[in-house]
């Protein structure tokens, strides 16, 4: 243990930014700040803050910012408890918290299900992943269940796809067990697309037996003797990984025919996706592995009635199906007892963006935006402020500051104007535009638009065009409500959820961040200084020492002056704000606004 | 044909197996070989380990394995031994794993510099 660790354990009451700050600010004032890390928790039923200071285990309660700025300057720099505020007595069961926290800080809140493999197992060796009860649920569903109790096990367990519909699995499975066919098929969708979204990759990767077994456990529920896993091309790790678990589990008699001695036969393709993100969609999907173009068809019949070559067809996300061995081995009433009654069970997310401890975390539903964020994620960079979170990939929105108390849940998370999605959870800090973050999510949907039906092939483009508008300094009030109406008809004509939700990143950031919309068409003002054409770089002329590097810097001599007479100026038609100038100005005297 | 009994047979030797109970091995050596540390170099240091494991014949077992969610930590290491001691190494390269070769798994002690606990907060 090398350098000081400080722990703030705040309540959902407590004034988090103004302690957080003063302290922030205080470690930086007597350049303690590149040796000393800050870890922020927030605990509900905390009433007053508290803090740790480790390794030393020094414990203060009721913390403001007067006692920040004291424990900065005495307690780290002279290493000097504080005598009038020594050591108040925490609660036992606190300060082991405070211990979890500093021995665990990326796991302790996490509840790992669906990843218990991943990473602890060598994926390319069928052994260990027996040694970790890999086919056991399926023994278990051969030898003593029959289907229906298997379909009842897993409706009662209350499962949702993980793919972001949120669908029952068990209703899903429960109709194509019903229909009367001789052939049916099983799909598993590895089809991830999100921007920043990479659970089912790391699954495939990490664990793909639980995916094969969790197939033919779904095969014998429903009657189906064949597999198909549909996962990008653009993943060669997850294809070579599951080609050589389909291999192993073939030579050992665990796919092909009449399993385990157990008279089922189950036999397992992949196909590979050319990685069109329409084809994530369950029509498309099954179009795509026909042979036709990716494009989705109206529903119903529902692919669970008459999908993959007019046959009943089950279509489950990576997720859904690494969860089905672990609730016909543990019970449905296990999976019940976490998350929430609504969405039970946990969720894998990617986090990603402004944070500090990026990666994929598995969480119980029902844990707090904030926890997720503070606790796990360890909270924006130093000094950085939270702006919001967007979840749900380019058809979801965002989550503000206010809403980060509520708890993960499909529906909480669609009543918040946002959707829980594959779990791609991006977040976002002061730095961000959102009108940029709106055109790259709306940039991505155009590219990827199928084509098949005009309100999304035509009207998303017309939408990033006018945002583009915005970005550039063109916009008007006008064009803003203009673009709302377009919205509001895209999302009720197009044809399938893509084009549905495809103005959702523009809705959802319009609503949240009105102000810095206006902001951009009435000011013309980029606040994150992001929209380039709405910058402007001045040279302050009494802090310039006309020392020329920022002339030398600049790639379009934008910049004129004469080295030790007259102060730099900067010819804004010539300048393409790349920002060299302010990198090179050792005076900071060249301003952006 | 496997069968049942079959089937759990095979579990109990590879758990005997990964649980280090045979002698013959003594640290199991898993890398974070997900996309993410291969694109993070993990690949160098699955190499190196290899060779050093024939050239030296170190008792150690060397297997990729998926990622394990702390993406920016990657190339991680963790270095897994008969007492069900785990230890994580971050951020590795031939180099480091030089050191640790010659530190943890001769001499038999833990490098905390390059540890998640140790060395986090340094990368």
């Amino acid at each position: 243990m090398l350098e000081q660790r400080i722990h703030l354990a705040l309540g959902s009451q407590c004034n988090q930014d103004a302690v957080l700050h003063q302290l922030n600010a205080s470690l930086k004032k007597n350049r303690l700040d590149d040796r000393i890390q800050v870890y922020c928790h927030t605990l509900n039923d905390l009433q007053k803050p508290a803090c740790g200071i480790y390794p030393e285990r020094i414990f203060y309660e009721n913390i403001n910012e007067n006692l920040m700025r004291l424990l900065v300057e005495v307690q780290l720099l002279n290493k000097t408890p504080l005598e009038q505020f020594q050591q108040l007595k925490l609660d036992q069961s606190l300060i082991e918290r405070f211990d979890q926290w500093d021995k665990d800080r990326f796991f302790y809140k996490q509840t790992r299900i669906v990843l218990k493999n991943a990473g602890k197992i060598n994926p390319e060796d069928i052994q260990e992943a027996i040694a970790m009860d890999a086919y056991q649920a399926l023994v278990k569903a051969l030898t003593s269940m029959s289907p229906q109790e298997v379909l009842d096990e897993i409706t009662l367990s209350g499962l949702r796809g993980r793919g972001g519909g949120g669908f029952s699995t068990g209703r899903k499975w429960q109709v194509a067990h019903d229909q009367k066919s001789e052939i049916k098929y099983v799909i598993c969708n590895a089809d991830e697309g999100d921007p920043g979204a990479f659970m089912d990759r790391s699954l495939l990767e990490g664990d793909p037996h639980a995916i094969l077994e969790a197939m033919m456990i779904a095969g014998y529920a429903i009657g189906a003797k064949q597999g198909c896993i549909y996962v990008r091309a653009e993943y060669p790790v997850a294809v070579k990984r599951l080609e050589i678990a389909i291999h192993q589990a073939e030579n050992l008699g665990l796919l092909g025919k009449n399993i385990l001695d157990l008279g089922f036969d189950f036999s397992i393709e992949i196909r590979l996706g050319a990685g069109a993100f329409v084809c994530g969609e369950e029509t498309a999907l099954i179009a795509s592995i026909e042979g036709q173009r990716g494009t989705p068809n109206p529903k119903p019949p529902y692919p669970s009635v008459a999908g993959l070559w007019g046959k009943p067809t089950i279509i489950n996300n990576v997720e859904t199906l690494a969860n089905i061995p672990q609730i016909l081995l543990k019970g449905s009433k296990w999976f019940r007892s976490m998350g929430t009654a609504a969405s039970p069970g946990t969720k894998v997310f990617a986090l990603g963006g402004k944070i500090k401890q990026t990666g994929l975390i598995e969480v119980e539903m029902g844990l707090s935006l904030k926890e997720v964020i503070y606790d796990i994620g360890q909270g924006c960079g130093q000094n950085k402020i939270f702006k919001a979170m967007q979840t749900g990939g380019p058809s979801g929105g965002c989550i503000t500051r206010e809403d980060l108390d509520t708890p993960l849940g499909f529906d909480e998370l669609i009543q918040l104007g946002s959707m829980m999605g594959s779990g791609g959870m991006i977040v976002l800090d002061e730095d961000n535009c959102m009108v940029d973050v709106a055109r790259f999510y709306l940039d991505f949907i155009v590219e990827e638009s199928c084509g098949k039906c005009t309100p999304c092939r035509i009207g998303t483009k017309r939408l990033l065009e006018m945002l583009n508008k915005v970005t550039q300094g063109e916009g008007t009030l006008e064009l803003l409500d203009e673009m709302e109406e377009l919205a509001y008809y895209i999302k009720t004509s197009s044809l399938c959820g893509l084009g549905q939700t495809a103005p959702n990143p523009f809705l959802s950031t319009y609503h949240h961040f009105k102000d810095e919309y206006i902001r951009h068409v009435v000011d013309k003002k980029c606040d994150a200084k992001v929209c380039k054409a709405l910058l402007e770089y001045t040279i302050q002329a009494d802090l310039c020492k006309k020392c020329g590097l920022c002339a030398r810097a600049c790639p379009t001599y934008a910049i004129s002056g004469v080295v030790g007479r007259d102060p730099f100026t900067i010819d804004p038609n010539l300048c393409i704000r790349c920002g060299a100038c302010v990198l090179t100005c050792k005076f900071d005297a060249i301003k952006r606004q | 044909m496997l069968d049942v009994k079959q089937l759990n047979e095979i579990k109990e030797n590879s758990l005997k197996k990964m649980r280090l109970e045979d002698g013959q091995v003594t640290h199991r050596i898993l890398i974070g070989m997900g996309t993410c540390g291969i694109a993070a170099g993990a690949q160098s240091v699955y190499d190196f380990l290899i060779e050093m494991k024939e050239v030296y014949q170190y008792p150690i077992e060397v297997l990729p394995t998926g990622c394990l969610g702390m993406c920016m930590f990657e190339p991680m290491v963790e270095v897994v031994e008969a007492n069900d001691k785990h230890t994580m190494y971050i951020k590795m390269d031939p180099l480091k794993m030089k050191e640790i070769l010659h530190h943890h798994i001769k001499e038999g002690y833990t490098l905390y510099a390059y540890t998640l606990q140790g060395g986090k907060d340094h990368a």
